[in-house]
């Protein structure tokens, strides 16, 4: 599986007072087991980035191929298929009597054996944390965190070798965006598909993912390793954007203390980075 | 400084169900507080705990189960007080585009004013204020939904200023914004409360907490913490417990304390942080 992305531009209302190209030949390459992090500024093209990929929009020029086969082409059931996507705020999106009903929604329409359907279900459910005993309920019974975890499920149960989140922790609170973080990881972990999130959140990008590409104007402006781009403040704060709040701290700080490492992006990692420091100075 | 300027008074809230009784929901238990005026507090709590009910109630969207809500000594269950209290207290709520309403930035912001009888040039003078104090004048003719989520949500704050309230409450109002967003709506509540309006903000970001005077911690439908930030935060493990976070220099210091260190855990400050650390280092 794979996502070539060529020359792709996109403009918004073409041949009226209010056309806006909103993207700009964007060439983009993602291959099999890759987890990308889309971010930019509201407005810099993302969102209209990844509908491009399962065909919700189609490229004003160039082109963008999933698998080999171009979006345009005639195929849009199988691309749907293989492209899952999750909007912002997917819990809007549940509508059945129970959580079962709702994750199993997408699999009863392929016309699947009921052990199938139900062995993908449970499977679905486990995989995003949701325990067994809440299949029963009615999904809008549940929390917040746990309503977005259905919505998930719902897409993934579909299997999709590509999955692409936009914004999949707003509005959750602290403890329902860490335990969506580690689900994500689960699932990018255990299945090797092509994750892709498109994201505000620098420390969840920072947590996630292995490969940023920043947006800004609809054109790409980086494309690297988290490591790499959050380096880069000055460029990032010309876009509106910063890197996580520690690593601030330890560019500081490493004015006054040249041993430290500054290229951290984790609270975790700074304490690391801290404790090692110390202990070295105190084992001389 | 008028100390129960807001006062609620042994409050429940139960949801009623439609069904039967085992399924009412007890939103809030037994809650009772006092907000004097000019305060910043921010509320924070998991997804559930009765942070939403407890906004409403402070304007009279809902009405205690038990108990009583005072706004400035007007009770909410008197609904004489109704108007008087809706305009002392403003609430903008979290998705900027389901309360616009208004074609161009400034007819929205004159709605209220407009609702309650102002007459057109006084309305013509708050809007342009409103929108100045907010940093908005400018896109005064645009229409609103051509705007970014954090000038949307300055719209919302312009049109509750409009109505020269007391005190601004905001539910989770800077949830659906970008890091962008949500600091241009700090700056404007920092602002604000400088001027004397008391702030209440729900948040489920710990930075934003920082900024407050006082922080008030509800889980359950019970304040289970109450007091200043640095008060609060520093029983990382209490806090963490309910599902929520602390700010990220605490965090640090928790962590490194988790590697046998002994840092005190009340920092807020960054730059105090470096202090303390610098310190160790060299011994």
């Amino acid at each position: 599986m794979s996502i070539v992305i060529e020359n792709l531009s996109y403009i918004y209302k073409k041949n009226t007072p209010l056309e806006r190209e909103a993207l700009k030949n964007i060439n983009l390459k993602i291959e099999a087991g890759e987890f990308v992090g889309i971010i930019g500024h509201t407005g810099s093209g993302k969102t209209t980035l990844v509908q491009h990929l399962n065909g919700l929009l189609k490229p004003t020029s160039g082109r963008v191929m999933i698998n080999g086969i171009d979006t345009r082409s005639r195929d849009i059931k199988s691309l749907r298929r293989n492209v899952g996507v999750i909007f912002q705020y997917p819990e809007h999106q549940l509508f059945e009597e129970t959580v079962y009903k709702d994750i199993a929604f997408g699999l009863v329409k392929l016309g699947l054996s009921r052990t199938e359907i139900d062995e993908r279900v449970k499977k679905a459910a486990a995989t995003v944390g949701l325990p067994a005993n809440v299949l029963e309920v009615s999904p809008f019974e549940l929390s917040g965190g746990q309503k977005r975890r259905v919505a998930i499920a719902g897409v993934a149960v579909m299997d999709p070798e590509i999955l692409v989140m936009d914004e999949p922790t707003a509005g959750l609170d602290p403890r329902g965006r860490d335990e969506l973080c580690e689900y994500i990881t689960r699932l990018h972990r255990e299945s090797g598909k092509i994750l892709i999130i498109v994201s505000h959140s620098m420390e969840d990008v920072a947590k996630l993912v292995n490969r940023v590409v920043v947006m800004a104007k609809g054109e790409i402006v980086m494309d690297a390793p988290p490591g790499e781009v959050f380096m880069k403040t000055g460029l990032l704060e010309s876009i509106g954007l910063s890197a996580p709040q520690i690593t601030y701290f330890m560019k500081k700080l490493k004015k006054d203390i040249p041993a430290l490492r500054d290229d951290i992006f984790t609270v975790k990692e700074a304490a690391d980075e801290i404790y090692r420091l110390i202990r070295s100075k105190s084992n001389k | 400084m008028q100390k129960d300027y807001i006062k609620l008074k042994n409050v429940e809230y139960i949801y009623r169900s439609d069904f039967a009784e085992e399924t009412d929901v007890k939103a809030l238990d037994n809650i009772s507080l006092e907000i004097s005026k000019g305060q910043f507090v921010v509320v924070i709590g998991r997804n559930g705990s009765g942070k939403s009910t407890f906004a409403r109630l402070l304007n009279a969207l809902l009405i205690p189960t038990e108990g009583f809500v005072y706004i400035k000594g007007m009770n909410t269950k008197d609904n004489k007080n109704l108007w008087e209290i809706r305009r002392t207290t403003g609430m903008v709520f979290q998705n900027p585009d389901n309360q616009i309403i208004g074609t161009t930035v400034e007819e929205d912001t004159a709605f209220g004013p407009e609702n309650i009888g102002i007459p057109p040039d006084e309305i013509r003078k708050r809007v342009d204020e409103a929108l100045k104090t907010v940093g908005i004048y400018e896109f005064r003719e645009h229409p609103p939904h051509l705007l970014s989520g954090g000038q949307k949500q300055r719209v919302g704050i312009a049109g509750i200023l409009a109505m020269k309230p007391d005190c601004i409450i905001l539910d989770e109002a800077t949830a659906m914004l970008d890091p962008v967003g949500r600091k241009e709506v700090m700056k404007v509540l920092e602002m604000l409360n400088g001027e004397g309006i008391t702030i209440i903000h729900i948040t489920h970001h710990m930075e934003e907490a920082v900024k407050a005077d006082r922080v008030i911690v509800m889980d359950n439908g019970k304040i289970q913490m109450d007091g200043t930030p640095s008060d609060v935060f520093q029983n990382v493990e209490a806090v963490k417990k309910m599902g929520l976070d602390v700010p990220q220099s605490i965090e640090l210091l928790y962590e490194l304390n988790k590697r046998g260190f002994d840092f005190p855990l009340d920092v807020l400050d960054f730059d105090k942080v470096a202090e303390l650390v610098k310190k160790a280092v060299n011994g």
